[in-house]
């Protein structure tokens, strides 16, 4: 399992590696990258003064070095808007994202996965009619509209629940559902189908041959191996509702990641929208090590291969 | 001695496209089996004999049903069981091995876990009791060291010795009784012959009668003391080993026991002419007289009954009556 | 409050400086209803658009109306826009001079000001926070002064090279211009403008005790202002999606919201438990940078004449505003100084269909991008679909608002190809901060979109004029120019639609917005809750 570990881990790093290299070139491959850090309006003065300060005019491989240097130190630039450093910015919001974001991915494990259960043991009959209607529903209600209504009938009509912005576990709840069933759509379908897969094998009809309860069968033998694929969507829903649920954030004035995005991108706030992406990119990279990690806890035919 | 397992007319048919076509993969089959025996059933591939094995465990996939007659297994009548008490049946009074160990086995659970689930939840075994058994279970079926193997996975262990397991699981329950569809089919042929040896030590020790199921005849010699042939979802003969091998009654058993290679035999090989027949769209008459050598008119029209002789040798065949049984296969009237 | 008409110029600035002492005391006295018991009560603000960071610091201001409501509940300047003064309110002033000859302004400090961390508000202050300025009109104050004097412990001069007349109105419109809002100079020069924005001090009614970058900002009454404080805890949040401003109303969580846009307003208006505060503000106008370019097809005049005949302006002002709007005709509003009245437009498809094919566009013509002053898209929606009207097709084009404003600023390299603008204002001051800033060549918010020559050539004399009769007919002749020329097509002046909770304590929606310069409801000291 160490071992495992150790080169997983350097794969990672490989990963993160090119990334940040594909960042590097792509930024300058496409045009004078002072112009992306200089405010629209700027002057030529300000924009010499720019070029010195990042270093812009030396030769690239030493640019390149800078660039990692600063990454690796946590220095991503300073933000306009703000004026503060986007690392500072970045990592205030980053806990409210990672609540909403955890919270969200519990709500969509909790439809989406007895949901795909059901719709996979019953198949084509009224259990599982009824889960994949849930599926369209989460895929193709818009956000803001669910956002919207959940906002209206449980605040304003019923009074349970706060409209918006964070606090205690009330505030969570509508933020999380509005995201999280979306997602939970996607984690339905697949779980759906990986478990109709693991259904036809052969060791889940020894299983019953033995003569196991159903529930052992499903819930124990048939859940473990149709987890694997699922897990990694989980994965990747989880870095999307931290880096992007934009939409969620700006309807309930969740103080998250992806409205810093959102604000970033339409004040052309370059180092801030810079900042936000590599670190998404960072995310993406250590989430999926750890999916990758938690997949050989669960199957033993990866930790115990050499 | 009443038999351990008396299947009579048994009729199990799949409906599909909506109820519109019906394939009656077993059409009216009868055997009996004692206790301790080991019956052979025999035939090509889609004759129905998997489908009689899960017709008896009560495990048809949702498509199929018992459309008739009675499973009687120690002195219950199967066919009118509620799916639990089949459930209780499984695994404990009668077992089933597979024909892939690598895809019978869970790659995320290990040896222990698999072979200890029987017990488990037909004994409701725990703890040491329950590791003391898997380790004798295991040792039964001459895996070596079993303590430090129980821990490992299936990926772990070789083709043989995963058939092994799957055959320890079988035991696990305590059996009466062991379907085994065609357990050494995936197996090299030089682990085969250890297997085969080691389901007869067991049989021997434990006094389990087991159904195998293959096409392979010379595992039918070896292994079984009975022998059952399908055609097209019926059985057109039945009867001791002995009594057919050494001269056979159906055109088809012949045809089958021809077309054995013999180690030496400078004879060319032999194979049945034709296809064995849609089970959606059965030859009117009898199901082989297209391919039977041996046919006359009357095949082609009317199916022929079970014709009965003596020591439980039963054939189907409108010239079984009139012809002694005979061993050499007539290959020039093919 | 408009100036006296017929005096003279210099008794009418001699009698100012008179009126100035009074009007402090009066604004003192003035709009603290009950006793002034220590600050209690919560209050919080729903603001309607992100909070830029630069709007906590007046050293930044950015010559909109949007700086201000932050910069009156955090700082204060030494004189400034209140209730209906439009800018002569005495506050960290106790009184000024403007001399008559308009060349020098003298200001005395009320005693015992303090900022939020308890140092003494001194001249020196005063005269670094105004040399250091570098928000909207920073350049044209440095131009103009010669020095800055601080003549005693609590007492300033400025000097200006030329008689600098609008100097006050600069001075003291906080939607214009921060340049007299004082800020610490010591604590702002070790800091940093970085750090001052993390941790802003002011010499205001509240001092800020936590932000969450754009998100929230939590201010405290500041015990030791010299105005007695309502709140004692001013919450500031922003929530730029308008329904969940209303819900926050609705259900309480916000006492006071921004801008509830059409759609909504019947919702507030059919629940007896708000109050809609429909505050006449600003301005809103179609603009065609670059139409003095032959090829630009808003070259021909009548082009634009049939653009201002193809609007439906009463059609927005109802659905926008719910009709609480003023359809008027001028784009400058009838409350600054030489501020026209115009009557209002026809509107009249066929005519305007006639003129464009008069023009040489019988089937109209593409424009890139309409684009309305952010967040108001939906009027820059009804603009694109009203001109569809007489064949112009367009798109709408959304940003943010920094954005925009920053463009503006960057002239016409930001804004290629064939584009309209819809733009408003809701600046206060006199006609001509309008015109200079939104029309002039070399314009804050202009730059190189119009130069028409003789408008501007005239805009200078009127600036050299010292005589009052000439500076007005100067004034109002540019404005009848620009209007009869369709140089800008005016739409409407807006309701900025606000709506109030139930704790707030109000007889009278215009109790809780009392500044008639602004859409805001400062002063924030001011309100009381239920």
């Amino acid at each position: 399992m160490g071992q495992f570990i150790v080169r997983r881990t350097l794969y990672a790093i490989a990963t993160l590696f090119i990334l940040s290299l594909t960042i590097f070139l792509v930024v300058r491959l496409t045009g004078d990258p002072v112009t992306l850090l200089a405010e629209p309006g700027a002057q030529e003065e300000d924009l010499a003064v720019i070029r010195k300060d990042w270093g812009l005019d030396r030769p690239l491989p030493v640019q390149y070095a800078a660039f990692v240097k600063n990454v690796l130190t946590g220095e991503l630039g300073q933000s306009f808007n703000y004026e503060m450093p986007v690392s500072t910015l970045y990592f205030q919001r980053l806990p409210n994202s990672l609540e909403l974001a955890l919270a969200a991915t519990l709500i969509s494990f909790l439809i989406g996965i007895p949901t795909g259960i059901i719709s996979a043991v019953r198949v084509n009959s009224v259990w599982d009619h009824v889960g994949k209607t849930v599926a369209l529903l989460g895929l193709s209600v818009p956000g803001f509209w669910l956002g919207l209504v959940m906002i209206l009938i449980f605040s304003v009509w019923l009074g349970w629940l706060p409209t918006s912005g964070q606090g205690g576990w009330r505030n969570l709840i509508m933020p999380a559902v509005a995201l999280g069933w979306y997602f939970a759509a996607s984690l339905l379908r697949l779980t759906r189908s990986s478990m109709l897969e693991v259904l036809r094998s052969e060791y889940i009809k020894l299983a019953r041959l033995k003569g196991l309860p159903a529930f052992a069968v499903i819930a124990v033998h048939a859940f473990k191996n149709a987890l694997i694929p699922v897990l990694t969507l989980a994965g990747i829903n989880l870095v999307i509702m931290l880096n992007a649920a934009v939409i969620i954030e700006v309807i309930f004035a969740w103080p998250g990641i992806g409205r810093l995005l959102y604000e970033g991108i339409f004040q052309r706030d370059f180092p801030l929208v810079q900042g936000i992406v590599m670190e998404a990119g960072v995310m993406i990279v250590v989430i999926n090590l750890l999916v990758d990690i938690l997949y050989a806890y669960i199957d033993p035919r990866i930790r115990l291969t050499r | 001695m009443t038999p351990l397992l008396e299947v009579s007319g048994l009729r199990t048919h799949f409906t599909s496209f909506g109820g519109t076509r019906i394939v009656k993969a077993v059409d009216g089959i009868s055997f009996t089996l004692n206790e301790g025996e080991t019956l052979g059933l025999i035939g090509e591939s889609g004759c129905g004999k998997t489908t009689t094995c899960l017709s008896i465990v009560g495990l048809l996939p949702t498509a199929a049903r018992i459309a008739g007659g009675r499973i009687t297994f120690g002195g219950q009548e199967l066919t009118e069981k509620t799916s639990r008490e089949m459930r209780r049946i499984r695994g404990r009074s009668i077992a089933m091995i597979l024909q892939d160990p690598m895809a019978s086995l869970n790659p995320l659970f290990s040896i222990y876990r698999q072979v200890a689930e029987p017990a488990y939840y037909h004994q409701a075994m725990r703890g040491r009791t329950l590791r003391r058994r898997v380790q004798d279970l295991l040792a039964a079926v001459r895996i070596p060291s079993p303590a430090q193997r129980m821990r490992d996975y299936p990926h772990q262990m070789s083709g043989g010795m995963r058939q092994r397991i799957v055959g320890a699981i079988a035991l696990a329950g305590g059996p009466k009784l062991i379907i085994a569809d065609e357990p050494t089919t995936n197996l090299d042929v030089t682990i085969q012959a250890q297997y085969l040896d080691l389901l007869k030590d067991i049989q021997r020790d434990t006094g389990v009668a087991i159904i195998f199921v293959t096409h392979n005849l010379g595992i039918v010699a070896r292994m079984c003391d009975r022998m059952a042939v399908m055609y097209a979802g019926k059985i057109v003969e039945h009867g001791s080993v002995r009594n057919l091998f050494n001269g056979a009654r159906h055109p088809y058993t012949r045809a089958l026991l021809g077309s054995i290679t013999r180690l030496g035999s400078k004879e060319p090989l032999y194979a049945i002419p034709g296809q064995p027949p849609n089970l959606a769209r059965l030859p009117s008459g009898c199901a082989f007289h297209p391919r039977c050598p041996d046919a006359v008119p009357r095949c082609s029209t009317e199916e022929p009954p079970e014709e009965g002789f003596d020591d439980g040798w039963t054939v189907s065949c409108w010239r079984a009556a009139a012809e002694p049984a005979r061993k050499e296969y007539d290959r020039t009237s093919a | 409050m408009q100036p006296d008409d017929g005096h003279s110029n210099r008794m009418a600035l001699g009698r100012r400086s008179v009126l100035t002492g009074a009007a402090s005391l009066a604004g003192l006295a003035a709009g603290v209803p009950g006793v002034s018991a220590a600050p209690q009560g919560k209050l919080t603000l729903a603001w309607h658009t992100n909070i830029a960071a630069r709007w906590l610091d007046p050293q930044q201001h950015d010559g909109t109306a949007s700086p201000d409501n932050f910069l009156m509940a955090l700082h204060d300047g030494l004189i400034k826009n209140f209730r209906d003064q439009l800018y002569d309110h005495a506050a960290l002033a106790e009184r000024f001079e403007f001399a008559e000859d308009a060349r020098s302004a003298t200001f005395w400090l009320r005693p015992g000001t303090k900022f939020h961390d308890g140092s003494p508000v001194t001249p020196a202050d005063v005269k670094w926070s105004y040399e250091h300025y570098r928000g909207a009109w920073g350049e044209v104050l440095r131009e103009q002064t010669k020095a800055v004097e601080v003549v005693d412990d609590k007492t300033v001069r400025f000097q200006f090279k030329d008689p600098f007349l609008d100097f006050p109105i600069l001075l003291g419109t906080a939607n214009v211009c921060g340049a007299g809002w004082v800020v610490p100079a010591k604590y702002h020069q070790q800091v940093g403008s970085a750090g001052f924005l993390q941790k802003p001090i002011g010499a205001g009614p509240y001092r800020l005790v936590s932000q969450e970058p754009g998100v929230k900002l939590e201010f405290e009454a500041f015990a030791d202002y010299y105005r007695p404080v309502g709140i004692k805890q001013l919450t500031m949040v922003s929530i730029p999606e308008a329904a969940t401003r209303v819900a926050m109303l609705e259900r309480g969580e916000a006492d006071i919201i921004y801008f509830v846009p059409g759609e909504l307003i019947d919702r507030v208006k059919n629940n007896p438990k708000l109050r809609l505060a429909p505050v006449v503000s600003g301005n809103w106008w179609l603009e065609f940078p670059g139409f003095q370019n032959p090829s630009s097809p808003f070259h021909d005049k009548r082009v634009r004449q049939a653009i201002s005949l193809a609007v439906d302006r009463d059609a927005i002002n109802n659905a926008e505003c719910g009709g609480m709007g003023v359809v008027d005709g001028n784009w400058i509003n009838n409350d600054v100084e030489y501020g026209m009245e115009w009557p209002k437009w026809p509107h009249d498809i066929a005519k305007a269909r006639q003129l464009m094919a008069e023009a040489g566009f019988p089937n109209g013509f593409s424009v890139d991008w309409v684009t309305p002053t952010p967040n108001y898209y939906s009027r820059g929606e009804r603009i694109v679909s009203q001109l569809q009207a007489i064949g112009i097709k367009s798109k709408l084009q959304v940003m943010e608002r920094g954005v925009f404003l920053k463009r503006l600023q960057g002239g016409l390299k930001e804004w290629p190809g064939v584009q309209i603008l819809f733009s408003a204002t809701r600046i206060g001051g006199t006609w001509s901060n309008w015109y200079d800033s939104h029309f002039k060549c070399g314009g804050f918010n202009a730059k190189d979109f119009f130069c028409v020559k003789a408008l501007d050539d005239m805009f200078e004399k009127y600036l050299a004029s010292y005589d009052r009769n000439e500076r007005k007919q100067l004034a109002e002749q540019i404005q009848r120019t620009m209007l009869e020329e369709y140089y800008f097509v005016p739409v409407f002046r807006h309701a900025f639609v606000n709506a109030i909770g139930p704790r707030v304590a109000a007889n009278n929606w215009r109790d809780v917005f009392p500044t008639i310069t602004t859409g805001y409801c400062y002063p924030w000291e001011d309100i009381r809750l239920v």
